[in-house]
C-alpha cells in the first residue's frame, strides 16, 4: 500500500507540474491542431478528386479518427529520453539509495505527464474537428469507450518507450531505436489513414501487432461503433499492456543487475 | 556493534577495451576484449556510530567504488560489509530508510520540480508521517537557510543552493548513517564553509555517521576527526587527523616580522620561501634542526617584532601520505 501512494504521489505531482509548462504545452497543443488541420485538407482534396465512396467512412468520420489517432500520440509523453538520460548520465544508481522502485518511479512520472497532455488535448481535438466537419460523431455513446482505449493506448506507448529507453545501457543511445518503433505506430498503427485503405495482406500484418490495437482500432469505432468490438479491443490492450510490464520489469532487472556489477 | 564495519572488501571491473582504426573498430563490435581492473582489494576498516571519517585517495582509488557498495549500489566481487549491521547490497531497501547518501556530481533531486515539492516527496517515499516531516523540514531549512530556495525548481538553483538542497534532502529522513562523496565539488570558499559547518553541526546534534569524501583537505579538516586514506583501491593509512600532522610532518613554517629590513639565516634545514620588508618566512625541516636553534640565531642576529609558527597546509600532507604510500 506503502508503495503504491510513493509511486502515485509521483504521477499527481507530473500531472500538475505539466501543467506549468505553459510553452511546452502549447506547442504540443498548436502542432496537434495543424496537424489534425492538414490532413482534414488532405482528404478533402482526395474526396473532391476521386470517388471514395467505396470506402467505409466519410470525410466527417476520417477526420474524427486522425482526431483521435493524433490524440492518442501528441498527448503520450516522450518517457523514453528519461530512462536514456538517467543511464547515460549514471543518475539512475543514485536513485537505487531510496526505497522505491526507480523503474516505477520515473513511469508514475511520465504517465502523469500524458495524462496532463491528454486531458488537455481532447478538448481541442473535439473543438476543431467539429469546426471542421460541422458533425459531432455519429454515435456519441462510444465516445467515452474511445476514450478509455486512447488512454490505455498511451499506457502501452509509455511501457514501450520505458523498454526502449532502458536499453540505453546496451545500446549507448536508444533516440534511433525510438524512431523506427515511431515510424512502425504510425505505419501499422494507421496514424494518417486508416488499415481500410491498406492492401491486404499489409493490413493483415498490422492487425496482429500492438500498434493497430493502439491507434486504429480504437479510432475506427468513430465510424463502426460497436460495443462487443470496444470490449474485444479493451481486452487486447490489457493483454498487451501484461506483455508489455512483463517484458518492462525483466529488462529492469537485467539492467539492475548489469549496474550493480559493472556500476553506472 | 561499528556503524560500518568492511571486511577484504574487493571490487574488480572488467573494462571494454578500444581498439584505433577500422580494424579495431571491427573487432570491438565483433568480439571485443576486456581488461580486468582492481577498482578495491582487501579494504578493512571500522567507523563507530557518530564518528565524522574524510575517506581520502588521489582520482581513481576507489573511494567512490567503496561508497557505492557501502549504499547497496554495486555488490563487490568478494569481502563483506555491514552498515547498521545490515549487507548493503542484500539489503538495500531496508538499510535505505537508515543512511543518506549525496553524490556531489549528479543529482537526487528531481530537475524539474521546486525544492520544495521535492521535499514533499521524499516525504512520502521514506514513509514520514506530517508533522515529524513539517517539524524535521522547519529545522533543516532554518539550519541550512534555504527557505527563499523551496518555490525554486531545482535546475534554477545555483551549484551551491543546488548542494544545500541535496544534503537537506539526504538528512530528511534522519539517517544515521550519511555517505557524502565530494559534496563541495566546485563550490565556491563562502558555500563551502557554509556546507562544512552545517554538515558538521548536523552530525554533532543528531549523532550521525559520516563518511566523506573529497579532494578538498579543508573538507576533512573542518568535517572530520579521524582519515582513511586509500589509493589503488588499498588502505594507506587510518589515523585520527590530529596525529595525521604529527606523524607526517617533518616541516613547520616560521615567519619572523624583524625591525630590520631583511633577514638572512644560514642553518641547515633551512628554506626561505618568502620575503617582504620586515617580515620573512622560512620552511624549518625540525629533523635535521631544532626550532629552538633557529629561533636563537634569529633573536641573535635581529630584533624580532614577531614570531609565528605554523603547520604546512594539509595539502602538503595528504600530498606526503601519498609518496610515501
Amino acid at each position: 500500500m506503502h508503495a503504491l501512494g510513493k509511486h502515485i504521489a509521483f504521477l499527481k505531482i507530473s500531472f500538475f507540474e505539466t501543467l506549468k509548462h505553459h510553452g511546452k504545452l502549447y506547442g504540443r497543443l498548436f502542432l496537434y491542431m495543424l496537424i489534425i488541420l492538414i490532413i482534414s485538407q488532405l482528404w478533402q482534396a482526395i474526396s473532391l478528386e476521386r470517388n471514395i465512396e467505396n470506402l467505409p467512412f466519410t470525410f466527417a468520420q476520417i477526420v474524427w479518427y486522425v482526431a483521435i489517432t493524433e490524440w492518442i500520440v501528441m498527448s503520450s509523453y516522450r518517457s523514453y529520453i528519461i530512462f536514456d538520460d538517467d543511464i547515460r548520465t549514471g543518475n539512475i544508481v543514485c536513485f537505487f539509495t531510496r526505497p522505491l522502485s526507480y523503474f516505477m518511479m520515473r513511469h508514475m512520472q511520465t504517465i502523469g505527464s500524458t495524462l496532463t497532455n491528454a486531458v488537455i488535448f481532447i478538448w481541442f481535438g473535439i473543438a476543431v474537428s467539429y469546426l471542421i466537419t460541422d458533425h459531432t460523431p455519429d454515435a456519441l455513446y462510444i465516445v467515452p469507450f474511445i476514450i478509455v482505449l486512447g488512454l490505455l493506448a498511451m499506457l502501452l506507448d509509455q511501457i514501450f518507450q520505458a523498454i526502449i529507453g532502458l536499453c540505453a545501457l546496451w545500446l549507448q543511445e536508444s533516440q534511433s531505436f525510438f524512431l523506427i518503433y515511431q515510424k512502425m505506430l504510425f505505419i501499422m498503427g494507421g496514424l494518417l489513414f486508416p488499415l481500410d485503405i491498406y492492401p491486404d495482406w499489409a493490413k493483415e500484418i498490422a492487425l496482429n501487432s500492438p500498434f493497430a490495437a493502439m491507434l486504429y482500432k480504437p479510432a475506427k469505432l468513430i465510424y463502426d461503433p460497436s460495443l462487443s468490438d470496444a470490449l474485444n479491443i479493451l481486452i487486447e490492450l490489457i493483454i498487451w499492456c501484461g506483455i508489455g510490464y512483463t517484458v518492462a520489469f525483466a529488462v529492469f532487472a537485467i539492467c539492475q543487475r548489469k549496474l550493480e556489477i559493472n556500476g553506472g | 556493534m561499528p556503524a560500518i564495519s568492511v571486511k577484504n572488501l574487493k571490487k574488480d571491473f572488467h573494462v571494454r577495451l578500444s581498439q584505433k582504426g577500422m580494424k579495431g573498430a571491427f573487432k570491438n563490435f565483433f568480439s571485443p576484449e576486456y581488461e580486468l581492473v582492481n577498482a578495491v582489494s582487501n579494504l578493512n576498516f571500522d567507523i563507530e556510530k557518530g564518528e565524522r571519517v574524510a575517506f581520502i585517495g588521489p582520482n581513481g582509488a576507489g573511494k567512490s567504488t567503496t561508497i557505492k557498495m557501502l549504499t547497496g549500489i554495486l555488490h563487490p566481487t568478494d569481502g563483506t560489509a555491514t552498515v547498521l549491521g545490515k549487507t548493503p547490497w542484500q539489503d538495500r531497501k531496508v538499510l535505505s530508510y537508515k543512511i543518506g547518501a549525496v553524490f556531489g556530481q549528479r543529482s537526487q533531486l528531481w530537475y524539474h520540480l521546486p525544492a520544495g515539492d521535492t521535499f514533499d516527496l521524499l516525504a512520502k517515499i521514506y514513509e514520514m508521517n506530517a508533522r515529524t516531516y513539517t517539524r524535521r523540514l522547519r529545522m533543516l531549512v532554518e539550519k541550512f537557510d534555504i527557505g527563499h530556495l523551496l518555490s525554486k525548481p531545482v535546475r534554477q538553483l545555483s551549484l551551491g543552493e543546488r548542494m544545500r538542497c541535496e544534503i537537506v534532502a539526504s538528512l530528511l529522513h534522519k539517517p544515521k548513517v550519511l555517505f557524502l562523496d565530494e559534496p563541495t565539488i566546485g563550490l565556491d570558499v563562502t558555500a563551502k564553509a557554509t556546507i562544512r559547518n552545517v554538515i558538521k553541526q548536523s552530525s554533532v546534534e543528531d549523532g550521525t555517521t559520516i563518511l566523506l569524501t573529497s579532494h578538498d583537505t579543508g573538507d576533512m579538516e573542518q568535517v572530520c576527526e579521524r582519515v582513511i586514506v586509500i589509493d589503488h583501491g588499498t588502505l594507506l593509512l587510518d589515523k585520527p587527523i590530529k596525529s595525521l600532522k604529527e606523524t607526517y610532518i617533518q616541516n613547520r613554517i616560521l615567519t619572523v616580522s624583524t625591525k630590520e629590513k631583511n633577514v638572512s639565516l644560514t642553518i641547515a634545514g633551512l628554506t626561505k620561501i618568502e620575503s617582504e620588508p620586515h617580515k620573512t618566512s622560512f620552511k624549518v625541516d625540525i629533523t635535521k634542526t631544532p626550532m629552538e636553534a633557529v629561533l636563537k640565531q634569529a633573536m641573535d642576529k635581529y630584533h624580532l617584532r614577531d614570531i609565528k609558527i605554523q603547520d604546512p597546509p594539509m595539502e602538503e600532507v595528504i600530498q606526503e601520505i601519498y609518496k610515501r604510500g
